[in-house]
């Protein structure tokens, strides 16, 4: 079944090894056949992958891409295994992430890298709100 | 005995000299298993999160079994098909030795017949207006022509009674016989039942002209001939036919091609002695040979299927071969090759692994997750010898270069077929190893996951991810991202 593809003026969008940037005006096409489609704001570049999630998001976008997965599974297991260790409870997340690569549903992966995007931010901000009380706390237990 | 009263001091240092018991048992604990949540009761969500990793990982080890199983039951298919490569292989060689000894004296027989061709439908053409208006219209003087071969043929009108001279009519009769009397024997005119005048030529084509011609309504252009085959054939089409090493000669068919044409040319061709091709009696196209060549008739769109001439190898036509004093040394070589053939069979029984035979059709399911959601069936082939299409020769296959040919023709479609489907479970291969890599690393990551589970303080991972990302930042992993990143498409959205 073909995937139809709406992209608003001067939206980008990459389909296989290309990039197509429209014009000035709103265009919708059709695209058939297994290709790899990424929306410009479903791309995650480098310079903008600064978090460990986002790293895993760019890793498994890179397999999707790429076309042979094995290249970045070393990159990618590395960082599941930091992920893992500073936040298990990231885990039922990840195993979302694993099956999809697993069933080679690279694009479904993709999807489950962004909500694992979703909770490290949400880890992040306790992170940032919560630094007081827990030092507070560290500092009850001692005392106790 | 009275009760012991402990002052709050006493009291906060006995609680606490519990709590450290305690915690000296888990730590004890701890240390003996080497995991830091033992039970339900130390952290009821890491426990149960941990034992879920563990039994992940379990499963995920019963399933590499599986996979590794898989894959050795691909490579026990591939080590089948090289073994039988190389029996085709030889039986090959056993075939081109005999092909190189000596010939014996054969002689050749085929009879090709195609498909009945329609007979054809002569040229005719029948007048708008009727006779009577038009004689009754015509004056003296007025002339129909008929132009048939490239010669056109004056009859003027006169009137009702003048004595006819040559090439003279006044009516449909006398018309008729000045159309005999120049010449024109095929043609014959007749007025029909509705008394419209109606010309037939018994072969060829006709134009009718002049003023009568005009009067009558009939077309200025050539009445042809047709053929309903041949105008089935969406013309233009062609029919070509090859004799041996003789060159390729075609038939071109057209809207007014004939039957008649048809046999002229193939009247014509030009065939070797002991070759001859011809219309028969019933319309086919009958090709009979007592010589050694192979016959190729070939047609662009339907033509040599309409025909009935595509026969059983794609129009490519082998004598049958008769030998009468056979060659031992020939003999020799085709019982050896029957013996290599039947080998085939046998290993390609021989090829299963845990109860699965690819190369006797069964079908491989390779599971690669735990709910069976994501799994590859890998096909089997046929691969012994009749599945191979090699079948062990009882006439007098080798006795004769020509029959041997077909059978070295087979071998090679064989071997073909043989390394298509190695590099096809190749490939199947390749894709179980990658996703068996993958379910090793992820089992590995599964079981650190599991023991270092002490976390599910939102706030201790949060700090912890902090740190990470910090130290992601100089790391060498992210700097091979960007460089992969780099390589790909990805570098457009820079």
């Amino acid at each position: 079944m073909a995937l139809k593809v709406e992209l608003k003026p001067n939206e980008r969008v990459l389909i296989g090894d290309c990039v197509i940037t429209n014009s000035d005006q709103r265009t919708r096409f059709l695209v058939d056949g297994n290709v790899p489609i990424l929306r410009e704001k479903d791309i995650m570049t480098a310079d903008r992958a600064d978090t460990p999630a986002k790293r895993i998001y760019l890793t498994v976008q890179l397999m999707y891409i790429g076309g042979n997965p094995t290249d970045q599974h070393e990159v990618y297991f590395a960082l599941m295994k930091d992920i893992v260790e500073a936040a298990p409870s990231s885990w039922s997340r990840i195993a979302e992430i694993n099956n999809h690569i697993l069933t080679g549903d690279l694009y479904k992966a993709l999807k489950s890298a962004k909500k694992l995007i979703d909770y490290e931010q949400e880890l992040l901000t306790h992170a940032s709100s919560g630094q007081g009380l827990r030092s507070g706390g560290t500092t009850d237990r001692k005392s106790a | 005995m009275g009760d012991i009263v402990l002052s709050a001091g006493v009291r906060k240092n006995l609680l606490s000299l519990q709590s450290t018991a305690d915690m000296m048992a888990l730590t004890q604990n701890r240390l003996a298993t080497g995991k830091k949540v033992n039970s339900a009761l130390d952290n009821p969500f890491n426990f149960f999160t941990s034992a879920a990793l563990n039994n992940r990982a379990g499963d995920m080890n019963a399933l590499l079994d599986a996979i590794g199983q898989s894959q050795k039951t691909l490579e026990q298919a591939d080590i089948g098909i090289t073994a039988i490569t190389k029996l085709v292989e030889s039986a090959k060689s056993l075939a081109k030795q005999a092909r190189q000894s000596t010939q014996p004296v054969a002689t050749y027989n085929q009879t090709i017949t195609g498909a009945a061709i329609a007979a054809d439908v002569p040229a005719s053409a029948t007048s708008t207006a009727t006779a009577a208006s038009v004689y009754g219209a015509a004056t003296a003087g007025d002339t129909l022509s008929i132009t048939v071969g490239g010669t056109t043929h004056n009859f003027t009108y006169v009137a009702s009674g003048a004595s006819a001279a040559a090439g003279t009519f006044s009516d449909t009769a006398e018309l008729q016989a000045a159309i005999t009397a120049a010449g024109l024997t095929d043609i014959t005119v007749a007025e029909d039942g509705t008394g419209h005048l109606k010309i037939d030529a018994a072969s060829g084509s006709f134009t009718v002209g002049g003023d009568m011609g005009t009067d009558f309504g009939f077309a200025t252009t050539a009445n042809t001939p047709s053929n309903p085959t041949f105008a089935g054939l969406t013309p233009p089409q062609s029919l070509s036919i090859k004799v041996g090493a003789g060159a390729t000669e075609t038939f071109n068919i057209t809207a007014s091609t004939t039957r008649d044409d048809l046999a002229t040319w193939l009247g014509g061709l030009h065939l070797p002695t002991g070759v001859s091709a011809s219309l028969n009696a019933s319309g086919q196209v009958a090709i009979t040979s007592t010589t050694s060549d192979v016959i190729t008739v070939t047609g662009t769109g339907n033509t040599a299927t309409t025909l009935g001439l595509v026969g059983t190898n794609n129009g490519v036509y082998t004598p049958a071969v008769t030998v009468t004093t056979p060659s031992q040394q020939r003999a020799d070589y085709q019982s050896e090759y029957n013996k290599t053939i039947a080998q085939i069979d046998s290993l390609a029984r021989d090829s299963s692994y845990n109860g699965v035979n690819l190369l006797a059709s069964d079908t491989l399911k390779v599971v690669f997750n735990e709910d069976g959601s994501s799994f590859l069936n890998i096909e089997g082939v046929d691969f012994t010898s009749a599945g191979l299409g090699l079948l062990s020769l009882d006439g007098d296959d080798f006795q004769n270069n020509l029959t041997t040919d077909a059978v070295i023709t087979k071998l090679d479609n064989a071997l073909r077929t043989l390394r298509t489907q190695a590099s096809t479970f190749g490939t199947k291969l390749g894709t179980v190893e990658t996703r068996q890599n993958f379910t090793k690393s992820l089992i590995q990551t599964l079981k650190t996951g599991a023991d270092n589970l002490v976390l599910a303080d939102p706030n201790e991972e949060g700090a912890n991810m902090l740190a990470l990302q910090t130290r992601q930042q100089l790391s060498t992993t992210a700097l091979s991202l960007s460089a992969q990143a780099d390589q790909a498409v990805l570098r457009l959205f820079g």
